[in-house]
């Protein structure tokens, strides 16, 4: 294309170039020096705050099981586990943390074992009261679905107990502190209760680290 | 309910699926034999906790499961579920041996019975310790009648079965409360004072009766041995003779020894039931805690009991049935104690 212009202006100028007042001079050499300067991106000013982003949180903790013959502390049964959540951002300060979590708790008398296991899925609405740049403040509800089983051995037999599904709901608060541009610390508070087992209270606190993918 | 039981000799046991059937509240462990409690506090340190019965909690047992399939959850509702099912397993082996032996048709308040886990309570020898590794069945004359109690006791140092899962020895436990109500009752309602000698011979016998229905419900004469291995020989298929310094203790009271004097007792009654058949000892040592107080003559007058009185009282139970081979046992067995 560029050799086929060059043809025409010279045939151009052979030709007619008698009849042409004002010669218009030939473009010079393009270079880069010569084109259009390209428009800038526009990028806002306004970060996204932690409110508004996606992660995922895995923490460590403990699962406190209300029983007034068996308590280990504050007449609660601690069971210890972790528990894997999604942070999903809905917007206007609200926030849901879908969750699974495995928590366990080992005892023994003589040769006799007991290990008890809750495998928990659930999911928690929150709301931040509290927003700053290194930290925040959330409260919501959760509710979560144990599935809840015991392995018993002594000497060399053994069995487990047949499982059940437990549900529980109730408050939680949380705090998160800001680690670094892609990492919070997170520490979460939860309560609730078992409706179907005489209202059995539960409580767990866990801690760990929030990971954003955004 | 999945719970651990014995499965027959030399101190096996195994976690499996076993009927509950006489549980009212699962979820309270409550039922014809009674309910499993606890207590916060030293039992004796107010005379209105065992008097009345005041301050015991139901055990918080929590299970999972559904239907008729269900399994403890935690430490304290499997030693709990193994409490009652022990002394159900006691209470059936009496009630299939002589429907007579039905304890409910005996025990007007039977479901009242509290069975108290992690009993606290403080040891007679020294005030200062709490009774641990053990377990007792203990009944109490309130102003309110009388109560019954099966304390089992922390487990601090058995490394191998604790006696809370041990069967046997709640189902021993289980026998003294029998006894108790068959002919200890009888004899305390006559009113009737024991010489020292004649409590020590019927608290050895207590003890011995006691293991050999423990043995009987288990099948397993090492059953006490399956907490305690290096404990003094209580196996009862170990034959064992009185000495004379256990007669010697039995007459002054010094050093005597329910337990081991017992233990003769048992192997003599474990050794006639190989002669004659274990559930035919049972039923004819039924019989013979049954009229035990009037055969002894306690529930009518002061008498001597000595293990001659108690030999003939289970001749005459077992209808006089291979009398010699049986005199034969006792006189090898008791012949310290004379009269034999």
């Amino acid at each position: 294309m560029f050799r086929l212009a060059f043809v025409l202006i010279g045939t151009l100028t052979l030709s007619a170039q008698a009849r042409i007042r004002f010669v218009a001079p030939l473009m010079p050499p393009r270079d880069k020096a010569s084109m259009v300067t390209p428009v800038p991106r526009i990028q806002t000013t306004q970060k996204k705050t932690r409110l508004e982003r996606s992660g995922l949180a895995f923490e460590a903790g403990v699962l406190g099981i209300r029983s007034q013959s068996a308590g280990d502390l504050a007449g609660l049964q601690l069971l210890y586990g972790l528990r894997a959540s999604g942070i999903l951002p809905l917007g206007n300060r609200f926030f849901i943390k879908p969750s699974l979590g495995y928590f366990f708790k080992p005892e023994s008398e003589g040769s006799v074992s007991i290990f008890q296991n809750v495998i928990e899925g659930g999911i928690g609405a929150h709301y931040s009261l509290l927003l700053r740049s290194g930290w925040m403040w959330h409260i919501g509800i959760s509710q979560r679905l144990d599935y809840l089983f015991t392995r018993i051995s002594v000497q060399d037999s053994a069995a487990n107990t047949p499982a059940s599904f437990r549900y529980r709901v109730g408050p939680s608060t949380g705090a998160r502190i800001k680690l670094n541009a892609s990492t919070d610390f997170t520490l979460d508070l939860e309560g609730g209760v078992t409706p179907f087992e005489n209202l059995r209270t539960q409580t767990s606190i866990t801690s760990g680290l929030v990971f954003f993918l955004d | 309910m999945l719970v651990i039981q014995p499965t027959g000799p030399s101190c096996q046991y195994q976690v499996a699926p076993a009927p509950i059937l006489t549980l009212d509240s699962l979820s309270e462990l409550r039922g014809l034999l009674g309910r499993v409690v606890t207590h916060p506090d030293d039992l004796e340190s107010d005379p209105n906790i065992l008097d009345f019965g005041q301050g015991f909690r139901p055990l918080d047992a929590r299970f999972s499961g559904s239907g008729n399939n269900f399994g403890p959850l935690d430490k304290s509702t499997l030693w709990g579920t193994s409490l009652y099912y022990s002394l159900e397993r006691g209470y059936f082996l009496f009630k299939n041996l002589d429907a007579g032996a039905d304890l409910t048709a005996w025990v007007p308040n039977l479901r009242d019975t509290l069975i108290v886990q992690n009993a606290k309570l403080r040891t007679v020898s020294d005030r200062n310790l709490f009774y641990s590794d053990n377990a007792a069945y203990l009944q109490i004359d309130s102003p309110q009648g009388s109560k019954d109690y099966f304390l089992a006791f922390p487990n601090n140092e058995i490394t191998k079965i604790p006696l809370g899962f041990n069967a046997g020895v709640m189902i021993h436990e289980f026998t003294h409360m029998v006894t108790q109500y068959f002919f200890h009752s009888k004899r305390s309602q006559a009113g009737r004072e024991l010489t020292d000698s004649s409590t020590n011979v019927l608290n050895a016998f207590d003890e011995g009766n006691s293991d050999y229905f423990a043995f009987l419900a288990t099948r397993d004469p090492r059953f006490f041995h399956c907490s305690f291995p290096d404990g003094t020989d209580r196996d009862l298929s170990h034959n064992k003779v009185l000495t004379a310094a256990q007669a010697s203790s039995i007459r002054t009271s010094i050093d005597f020894d329910a337990h081991t004097t017992g233990a003769v007792w048992a192997s003599v009654q474990y050794q006639i039931g190989e002669l004659i058949g274990h559930e035919e000892n049972g039923k004819s040592l039924v019989r013979f805690l049954m009229n035990l107080a009037s055969c002894t003559g306690l529930s009518s007058s002061s008498a001597q009991v000595t293990f001659a009185t108690l030999r003939n009282c289970h001749l005459q139970a077992l209808g006089n049935r291979n009398s010699n081979q049986i005199q034969q046992i006792y006189q090898n067995a008791f012949s310290a104690a004379g009269g034999m």
